[in-house]
């Protein structure tokens, strides 16, 4: 399939992030931001490098962002949309992360644009809120060479799903 | 999973720079500098 429009400046998308400990045979421990879902794919986003969207589904034959699939690295439109989002992840997949972080990505590559966000092909991190132990907050600072407004873990906005 | 509703189109963006800070970028602002790591140096 030929995309309609081609363009060159990345698209802006809101979306959050797990922080998880990240276990190197060769390195100190670190943390790396990971995506907020358990199905997210890829897991890990890596520092200075653009992520890139894979397929997860085990019968997968396709390049992702795939029109008719699910798959890409999603991003919303809306920033309240996406932390609404955020909130519900918090909640449901709280205990499996050591902090979160929500902000901007930018987006490029092929893109297949929805109603209220994108599944994008290559990403990386914009900008970001943090809410983590202080010296977890500067790591991604300094790993990701991005801007981040560090908050204390005890900050995070909590919701409680029924 | 997110609900970003129904698909609409495929684009397609080609960027002139990747938004990826390569290794030599500086870090951003306001990042603390620690000590540089002491270094015996033999005569």
């Amino acid at each position: 399939m030929k995309p309609e429009a081609t363009y060159l400046d990345p698209i802006g998308g809101w979306r959050a992030w797990r922080i998880m400990i990240f276990l190197s045979l060769d390195k100190p421990v670190s943390w790396r931001l990971a995506a907020s879902g358990t199905h997210g794919i890829p897991k890990f986003w890596q520092p200075r490098v653009a992520t890139d969207a894979v397929c997860g589904r085990f019968e997968s034959t396709h390049d992702a962002p795939w029109p008719a699939c699910t798959c890409g690295i999603h991003a919303y439109a809306d920033r309240e949309e996406a932390f609404e989002q955020f909130l519900y992840f918090t909640a449901v997949n709280g205990r499996q992360a050591v902090g979160w972080a929500f902000g901007r990505v930018s987006l490029w590559g092929r893109i297949v644009e929805h109603e209220r966000g994108w599944r994008a092909e290559h990403a990386y991190p914009y900008d970001l809120t943090v809410w983590a132990m202080p010296h977890v907050a500067a790591s991604i600072q300094s790993m990701y060479a991005v801007d981040v407004d560090a908050r204390p873990h005890s900050e995070l906005p909590r919701v409680v799903i029924a | 999973m997110a609900d970003l509703g129904d698909p609409l189109r495929v684009i397609e963006i080609t960027p002139l720079e990747l938004p990826v800070p390569s290794e030599d970028d500086p870090l951003p602002a306001g990042e603390p500098v620690e000590e540089p790591e002491h270094v015996e140096v033999s005569e």
